[in-house]
This record gives structure tokens, sequence and C-alpha cells, in this order.
């Protein structure tokens, strides 16, 4: 009777044990991990952002009920974001999966369920349940990970988001804002007037939060206690390029910041984009045609655009929309932005095998030669990578002798003021423009004067004051949603759901925000004065 | 010591209980069905092998279609829409051409030939199924005309339309489908409903 017992219940046993598995049981791929806790946490971030095993494969998992997916498809990180916070899109709510929401029982309106231990996390990864046995959404997958791997996530979730990021206390929230020592005073002047008017109004308006910080009603607690008074530090860099990843650092050990915002430096933003990469620290929208390209990787700095790399792109893209035959004759001035124009148009025609020839400018030119040499037969086309004044002066030698091959002027060596080009160019030039058509920014445009007249500031510079009062709108829209909840990545992460920002763009058309889009404009238009036409071009498209 | 006839009635109450736990526990899928006629624009759109692609023929279809609005780089409803798709290209195995998947970017800006190609090979597409770029103008002229359109990309919702090739009109599925289910539907479209 006993052995039949028993063997009933070793039946059921066996039976349960089975049915609770989704799938077959896999060779144990991880024994060569390393059990170390370092290495485990980076196993647990490959499986999160990356989609990776131990072993390199990919991570397996059923999503919908019955289709199977893999990690090189997507990841826990295309849902749950970076920081782990989830959020909205569209008409799903992605639950946060950091420790900080994990290890803590959730009671509130919307769900009821208790703290995670390792042993429900992985049920809930295998069976798609949670802790009380509510089922998920069906869009989260199940998943068929070894123990080690599931160990080295639910380790890593416990590290995700768990303590504020440097730069914020319970009072303030510290920003740092980049400029050059050698950077023209009017316009270092021009950029922090907008920033310093903004940050004084933001904590003017809001000085009430204090006081309901510590007294206000409980049931506002998540808003107040969101509130911190911002403070803006100046981190001036002088000296060569090399040198300021070291004063930047001084700067940080003195007074750590949760972002970096605007900025305007002389030369390429590299040494400040690879200092925001290696200190996770956000960097929002610098004044800068200079822009790194990384990769999707470089999460940290957003720009506006790929400023002189996107004009490069967006002229080669014309000139093969419309069959251009022959050499491109570039003219730049030597040790200017402009060369970097142009070096970044050889970059895109060398991958396109197009002939290049530069015309670079020194001290003394001699413009009468370099006129031949741009209306000479088998000019495929001339691109003026120059300033107004070089402009003006090739424009004087030219006359009435316009070239036969289209000839380009870049909008942003102009600060995106076409109407400095000197006849006969503007009559006869197409122009890369990267901004807003004047026609299109005058509302905004009138917004912005407004807010400059009321803050006793006189717009002399609409880009960069449009620019940097974008990036504050920016920095404030990002901070009003980030609540309590002062992670870095999170703020980032909700950035990039910021496609409703795009309305009050005010040099830029089209800015589109996304998860890995690092650059929000992405085309230019070209302005055809002689057919009076323009029409935006997105390169690659 | 209990009497085997009493230990099977556990048993099977056990059995009970686990099946129906494991009933109420399942995963709910909520998704609305509509017919609806659509007027599609004339527009002319590229695909991800930078070929111009006039839209009114290439739906107008001998081929049972099924459309769906996408970006690539959507956090949550797309992936799972484009592993839809894969799986059901996987179901049909040799006869993915028999029918015409299509993914329309409702993100025009970013998503080029070149980004939408590599979107295609992460998701293993086959032929048969194509991803549409175009203006954004062109694009909103789309969304509207199935009345799919969403002035932030982000509050886009999961929808698929499908149309067999004998109809006028659309089946617009709002929500996700199982695997199976989408087999399902694919077979509807081809008049094969068991």
């Amino acid at each position: 009777m006993n052995k039949i017992n028993e063997l009933l219940i070793s039946i059921f046993v066996l039976f349960l044990t089975c049915a609770s598995l989704p799938f077959p049981v896999q060779a144990d791929a991880s024994k060569t991990i390393d059990n170390s806790a370092s290495d485990m946490i980076e196993l647990g971030r490959k499986i999160y952002q990356d989609g990776e095993l131990g072993d390199g494969s990919p991570v397996k998992a059923i999503v919908l009920g019955d289709i199977e997916v893999t990690g090189d498809q997507f990841t826990c990180l295309n849902c749950h974001r970076r920081s782990g916070l989830g959020g909205p899109e569209g008409t799903k709510y992605v639950l946060a999966t950091n420790g900080g929401s994990l290890l803590v029982p959730r009671v509130d309106l919307y769900m009821e369920r208790p703290a995670y231990t390792y042993e429900t996390f992985a049920e809930a990864m295998t069976l798609g349940v949670n802790p009380k046995g509510t089922p998920f959404d069906p869009i989260m997958p199940i998943y068929d990970l070894p123990e080690p791997e599931m160990r080295a996530l639910f380790g890593y979730l416990k590290t995700l988001s768990n303590k504020y990021s440097p730069g914020v206390n319970d009072v303030e929230l510290h920003i740092a804002t980049v400029v050059s020592k050698d950077i023209d005073p009017q316009l270092k002047n021009e950029m922090l007037q907008v920033l310093n008017a903004f940050i004084d109004n933001k904590n003017a308006q809001t000085r009430h939060e204090k006081k309901r910080y510590t007294s206000g009603p409980f049931y506002h607690e998540y808003r107040n206690k969101a509130y911190r008074q911002w403070v803006l530090h100046i981190w001036e860099v002088s000296g060569p390029a090399e040198s300021w990843a070291g004063q930047l650092e001084t700067y940080y050990q003195q007074q750590p910041v949760f972002a970096m915002i605007s900025g305007v430096v002389s030369g390429d933003w590299n040494p400040i984009h690879n200092f925001s990469r290696e200190k996770k620290l956000p960097c929002l929208l610098p004044n800068t045609d200079l822009p790194t390209i990384g990769s999707p990787a470089d999460f940290y700095t957003l720009y506006f655009s790929k400023g002189l790399t996107l004009e490069a792109q967006t002229l080669h893209s014309d000139l093969a929309g419309n069959n251009t035959n022959g050499d491109i004759v570039q003219i730049y001035r030597q040790g200017t932005i402009g060369e970097k124009g142009a070096q970044a148009s050889e970059k895109v025609a060398r991958a396109g095998k197009t002939e290049i020839i530069n015309l670079p400018l020194v001290e003394n030119a001699d413009w009468q030669e370099i006129k031949q040499k741009t209306i000479q037969p088998g000019v495929g086309a001339v691109v003026l990578w120059l300033g107004a004044d070089d402009l003006e002066k090739y424009a004087e030698v030219l006359g009435e002798h316009l070239s036969s091959a289209p000839v380009y002027v870049s909008s942003s060596l102009l600060n995106g003021e076409y109407d400095l080009i000197p006849p006969p160019l503007n009559r006869a030039a197409k122009i890369i423009h990267p901004f807003k058509l004047k026609e299109d920014q005058q509302a905004r445009l009138r917004q912005l004067e407004v807010w400059l007249k009321q803050n006793n500031i006189s717009m002399s510079n609409p880009r960069i004051q449009g620019q940097t009062y974008f990036a504050c709108l920016l920095l404030n829209g990002g901070l009003k949603h980030i609540k309590r909840y002062y992670y870095r990545e999170f703020f980032l992460d909700l950035l990039d759901h910021g496609e409703r920002m795009s309305l009050y763009s005010i040099n830029y058309p089209r800015l589109s925000f996304g998860p890995e889009q690092r650059f929000l404009a992405k085309g230019a238009y070209i302005i055809d004065p002689a057919t009076v036409k323009n029409h935006w071009v997105i390169p690659g498209h | 010591m209990s009497h085997p006839r009493h230990t099977i009635k556990i048993f099977i109450t056990l059995l009970f209980l686990f099946f129906s736990e494991q009933h109420s526990s399942a995963a709910k899928f909520e998704f609305q069905k509509s017919i609806a006629n659509y007027q599609i624009p004339d527009v002319v759109l590229t695909n991800q092998d930078g070929k111009k692609v006039p839209l009114i023929p290439f739906l107008d279809s001998e081929k049972p279609v099924m459309l769906e609005f996408i970006f690539a780089t959507c956090t949550t409803i797309c992936p799972v829409m484009s592993v839809s798709f894969t799986n059901l290209q996987r179901r049909l195995g040799k006869d993915t051409e028999k029918l015409r998947l299509v993914s329309v970017s409702i993100d025009p800006e970013h998503d080029t030939p070149s980004i939408m190609n590599k979107y295609l090979n992460r998701y293993n597409a086959q032929n048969g199924w194509d991803f549409l770029t175009g203006s954004k103008e062109d694009i909103d002229l789309i969304m509207k005309a199935f009345d799919a359109y969403v002035s932030d990309k982000m509050n886009h919702q999961p929808l698929t339309f499908m149309r067999s090739p004998e109809e006028k009109q659309w089946v617009r599925v709002n929500g996700f489908l199982s695997g199976k289910e989408m087999m399902k539907e694919y077979q509807k479209l081809i008049g094969q409903d068991l």
C-alpha cells in the first residue's frame, strides 16, 4: 500500500516539476563563468543589455505565449530601458525592474505584490507570474536562463539604479556648462546669460516647493520631494584640448554634477564627449558644429545634429541626386572650422569614390588663381566652406564670372545667417542649411525675443541663444518627469521619449527623439536661389 | 496509513487544482478586431534596398497583405510586432513570398534604407517582408488613411492591418496575437479557415 502511495506521490511531484519547466533543461553552457561578484554583475549586465549568455550565445525566450525570440532581436534593455525604470509606450506601461523596485513590496492602487526574492524572481522569469501569482502581460517574454545566468541577472538588477547619481542631494541639483577660455567673450556671454536667467527663473518660481518639501501633504509627497534647487557651475577649460579631460576631472572632483548642459568650446567637442561617456554623465545639446560621431553605445551625449558632417552628407546626397560629374573643388581657410567641413566632405566623397580637389586658403591667398581653378572645365561642383569675410573676397574676384558648375555654401559657417551671402553668389549658390528656414522660424524667434526681453537680454545671436534656451527647456522637461528618481540613465531614458519637445525647437526643424538616437535633427535644406526652391534632404534616404 | 483510493482522490484533486491554477494564471491576450475600408494615398515610398515603391499597386497585390506601423528604435511595441512577423514567416517555411508583409516606418527622419535593412536582418526577415519609409508628409498621410495617426510616435498602438487579395476591406487588429492566432488569421486571408 505504502509503495503505491509513494509511487503516486512521486509521479505527481515529477509531473509538477516537469510541467513547471517551460523549456527542456539545457546543458550548462556557463561552466566557465567566474563566480566573482563583479564578474557576475558584468554577466548580468550583458544579459540585460546585450541579450547574451555567459558563453556568448543569445538569450532565448518565448513571447506572446508561443513565439520564440532571441537576445539578438531584443533584450531586457529595450523595454525596461537602461535605468531599469521602464515607462509608458503607446498602450503599454513597462514595469520597473531596478533593485529599488524589485526588492520592496508594492502596495498601491495599481498593484499589490510582495518583494521579490531570488526564487520568486526566477519563477517570474520562467513562468511569467509575479510573486503574488498574477500573470504578466503576454508581451513580457518568459526566459530560458541557466541558473548561473539567472543569479547574475538578479544580481545585476539589484545594483541597477539603486542609489542617486552623483551631483544631486536632498536640496540641490548641480549642473555644469563647459566653455573654453579662448572662445569669443561675447559668444560665451550670450550663452551664459540664457543659462543663468533660465535657472534663476526656475529656482524663483519653485521657491515654495522648499517649504512644501518638509510640510506638504503626504499625497503630494512624490511631487514635493522631487524639488531641488538648481546650481550652475561654469567649467572653463584652457590650453591644449588633450589637457581638458584632466581639467574637467578636477572640476568634477570638487563638485560632481548630475548633468552637463549646453556649452561652447573652440574646436571639436570630442574631449567633453569622452569625459561624458567615461563618467556616465549626461551632456545635453552642446553648441557645436563638430560633435563626435560615435557608436550607438555613446549614450550620454545628446546633440542637435551631426553639424558639419551632416552638411557634408547632405551636400553629397544632393550631388548624387543630380548625377553631378567632374571633380568637387572645395575652398576653406586653413586652421578654421571650414577645414573640418572640407575634411568631413572628403571622408564622405571617399566612400562614394568622388574626386575632391582641396584649395586651402592661407594668408595673402591668391584669389585670382583660386577663381580660375573653380571656373575651369572639368569642375563638377564648387563647395565654399567659408565664413562671411572670405565669401566677400571670393565674390569680389568672381565679378559676374560665375562657375558653370553648381556652387554650394555652408550655412553653419555663417551661423545660419545666409542673408550674409554677397552677390552674385546669393543669386546662384545653393545653401546647405541644417536649420529652420527663416520664414518657419519667426514665431519661435518672437517667443524667444519676448523671454529674453523679460530677462533684460537683447537678442544678439539667435542661434546660440535659441539653442541654449531649447537645451534648458529639455533639461526642465526631463527633470519634471524624473520625479524623485534622480538617476542619470532614467533622465536620458525620459528624454528619449521627448518627441513632443520638438514643437518648441527654435533653430532646428523636425527633431526626432528615440533610444539610440543621439543626433536629434537628421537632415538639412538645400536652398536654391536660382530656382527659388528648397528641399529637405536626409542623407541616406 | 491511507488507502490507495484515498490517495488517488487526492492525486486527482491536486491535478484539478494544478490545471485550474494554470488556467487562472495564464496571461491574457487582449485585442480588438474590426473591419474597415481605407483609401490608400497615392504616394511613393522607399524600401530597405533604396528602391522606390508606389504604395497603391504594392498593397493592391495578388497576395494577402499584412501591414504594421513601426520604427527601428522603438522600445516595446515594435520589437514584439516584428518577432510576430518573423514567427509567421518561419511557420510559412518555403511559402514566405505567398504573403506580403509590410512594415511602414513612423519615424521616417531616422529610418533610412540602411537602418531598415539592418532591422530586417535582426528579425531574420525573409523574402516577402518589406520595410518602407518616405517623407514625413507622406507617412502622415498613410497613417491618417489607416486611422492610425499619432503626432508623437511614442504613443502609437500595436495595429496590424490584413487584407486578402479578393477583398477591398481590411481587417484591423488592435493588440497582440499569439503565433497560433496570427497563423489562423493568415489562413482566413487565404480562405483556409477551418
